[in-house]
């Protein structure tokens, strides 16, 4: 019923699968970390996006963002 | 013409010429005289009234649902036939809820309810919105075979009036009764007024559910048995239009207004979803707002003819006119009450009514529905959004945790829960019910470790366990029969460690050697209502008979399950 637009979660899993794929595919263990550290930020923000119009990417954008922030912080 | 008085419940009716028979329980039937009305939208009357069905006929007066005034003639006829010929020849209106049953309407016959025949005339003896269940008697028949449940089965469970009467071979089966809902070959064996093929079922709803409808929408259970939610609704629907002279076209146009696709986006979204916390919390309170969107629908009047008329309600999506109460939300408060008071007496028609008010918000969207409208569709996910964000927040200012959050639903966490619901229905207008106090819940996540929404299991304070979607119909009986067992023993459980105990050192090995040696129905599991097992060759129809099974995929099904359980309480 009514218009059904895609679900938002699958369209930013695509979009990471995307960038496993392209991380596995350079070999880059340090950039298939990076992807695994923002995912577990990428629900928070989508959450947090839900009454915005917001593409997927920025979505994402945003949790590499949080994690690159919190990775900063664990480090000093 | 009957002499004497006839007491007694309308099952059914059928169209005879100038009369209808209309069907009592205990197949008693009595005729009475009437013409048939069939509306259409005319400028040769005087060319219709040539049918020789046709007595007479009147001019009116009505409103299409964007408000024009339009003429439209009420013919009446001796014969349903006549309405079949015309409705090939001129545009016939207002078919829906079909002419026999507006017919009956008329003559006060409403089915499932009590009436009174007499002299070739009807007494209707209880109140229209009567809540009462119809004394009639009613079964279900459900046959078996070795894999569980199958029209092709050979032996027979007969449950009469809602309880379970006997069971044995098929061909001794002997029954008569006023409705039944059968299932393969004892559809033929059974002698009913109106009987209903379970394979031939569009709807969810148990036979006592379908009668409910049948008395709720006033219409005769031949025409809803095979019908969807959505019929049954709209037929609710379209009484109240009918009543307020609103005509009911054959054919909906509602052409959508033009919007970039940005708009398109911003306004058209689902419910709010907080994405649950992973992990094992004690004591909390899952709290739902009692029909959600029908109740936004109710109150802020939403209805496909009160969306962009006037501006008495402005939102940034859309404007509501509160001028005229709407359609749908007239329809859906009546359904709301007839739910909440049914609830209190018989949860199995309470349910019938709650499906129809699931499909209510559903079917504003749908494209060939008569009365809805995306527009109007969307106004509700927004209210329901604003409100979940309302009753978050307040959570939030009463230092509540709010664990997890679906569309209607939320998992909180913390002290005071009464003034907490007391405090968000006064802000939101809208009911909140305790649906679940858990002991302990755990909250899921999917494999790759993101958090699984609506996927959970916890103990409840007043004893057994809540669990919701681990236990899959498309699981294999042997797993199925895994998981409950072992939320059995976990309903022992009362903290953290006492989980994890159980679960860790849960013994597998009698199930791990039922994948090898097991009886045959372990091995089965419905995949969209038909049974299949799986062996070296892969899957294959049940009905087939047992034809072996690959055990390493169910050894492998059960370890999966199995290390599924053991990381949520990792």
């Amino acid at each position: 019923m009514g218009r059904t637009q895609p679900s938002l979660t699958r369209i930013i899993d695509l979009e990471l699968e995307k960038l496993d794929k392209i991380a596995n595919k350079l070999r880059d263990e340090e950039l298939a970390e990076i992807i695994k550290e923002a995912k577990k930020n990428v629900r928070k923000i989508e959450e947090a996006a839900q009454d915005e119009l917001i593409d997927p990417l920025e979505v994402i954008l945003l949790a590499f963002l949080v994690s690159n922030r919190l990775r900063n912080r664990r480090d000093t | 013409m009957p002499s004497s008085s006839l007491i007694g419940y309308v099952i059914d009716a059928i169209p005879r010429y100038n009369k209808i028979e209309i069907v009592l329980n205990g197949f008693r039937k009595a005729s009475i005289e009437t013409t048939y009305p069939i509306y259409v939208i005319t400028n040769e009357p005087e060319k219709i009234m040539q049918i020789p069905d046709i007595v007479k006929y009147y001019e009116e007066e009505w409103r299409t649902i964007d408000n024009r005034k339009i003429k439209v003639y009420r013919f009446e006829s001796r014969s349903i036939e006549a309405y079949y010929y015309l409705k090939n020849k001129v545009e016939v209106v207002n078919e829906f809820p079909s002419i026999i049953s507006q017919t009956l309407e008329r003559l006060k016959a409403l089915p499932m309810h009590k009436v009174k025949i007499e002299n070739n005339k009807i007494e209707l003896l209880e109140n229209e919105n009567s809540i009462e269940f119809p004394e009639i008697n009613y079964a279900k028949i459900e046959l078996e075979d070795w894999y569980g449940k199958s029209p092709r089965g050979k032996n027979y469970i007969l449950y009469l009036n809602g309880k379970r009467k006997e069971e044995g071979d098929i061909r001794d089966l002997e029954l008569e009764v006023d409705v039944a809902e059968c299932s393969g070959i004892s559809y033929d064996k059974v002698k009913a007024s109106v009987k209903v093929l379970e394979e031939k079922k569009r709807s969810p709803v148990s036979i006592k559910g379908l009668i409910e409808w049948s008395k709720t929408a006033k219409v005769l259970l031949r025409e809803i048995r095979y019908a969807t939610i959505g019929k049954a609704l709209t037929t609710n629907e379209a009484w109240i239009a009918l009543k307020r002279k609103i005509l009911i076209p054959r054919i909906k146009i509602n052409v959508e207004k033009k919007r970039s696709l940005d708009e398109l986006i911003f306004a058209d979204k689902g419910g709010l979803i907080l994405f649950p916390n992973t992990g094992f919390y004690e004591n909390v309170y899952q709290l739902d707002f009692s029909s959600m969107y029908p109740s936004i629908i109710v109150k802020y009047n939403i209805s496909a003819e009160t969306i962009d008329i006037c501006d008495d309600l402005k939102t940034p999506l859309h404007n509501i006119c509160l001028k005229e109460k709407g359609i749908v939300p007239e329809a859906l408060e009546k359904l709301i009450e007839r739910k909440n008071k049914l609830k209190a007496i018989d949860e199995e028609r309470a349910e019938a009514i709650k499906w129809m008010l699931v499909a209510s918000f559903g079917y504003l969207g749908y494209r060939n529905s008569r009365f809805g409208k995306i527009e109007a569709y969307e106004m509700v996910t927004y209210f329901a959004r604003e409100t979940m964000r309302k009753a978050m927040d307040i959570a939030k200012k009463n230092g509540l945790i709010v664990l997890h959050g679906l569309i209607d639903s939320l998992f909180i966490k913390g002290e005071n829960i009464e003034s907490y619901i007391e405090e968000v229905e006064k802000e939101t207008g809208l009911r909140m019910k305790i649906e679940a106090n858990f002991d302990w819940v755990i909250f899921t996540k999917n494999r790759t470790g993101e958090p699984y929404p609506q996927r959970y299991f916890g103990k409840l304070k007043n004893g057994g366990m809540k669990i919701k979607a681990v236990i899959k119909d498309n699981m294999p009986n042997l797993i199925k029969e895994f998981l409950n067992d072992i939320f059995k023993e976990l309903e022992k459980a009362s903290c953290y460690e006492e989980v994890k105990e159980i679960i860790e050192n849960f013994d597998l090995r009698e199930y791990k050697l039922r994948a090898f040696y097991g009886k045959p129905v372990d091995y089965v599991l419905w995949i969209k209502g038909k049974p299949y097992l799986r062996n070296s060759k892969g899957f294959y129809r049940a009905e087939l008979g047992y034809k072996g099974h690959d055990p390493y995929y169910y050894l492998a099904y059960l370890e999966r399950v199995y290390s599924d359980l053991l990381s949520w309480i990792a």
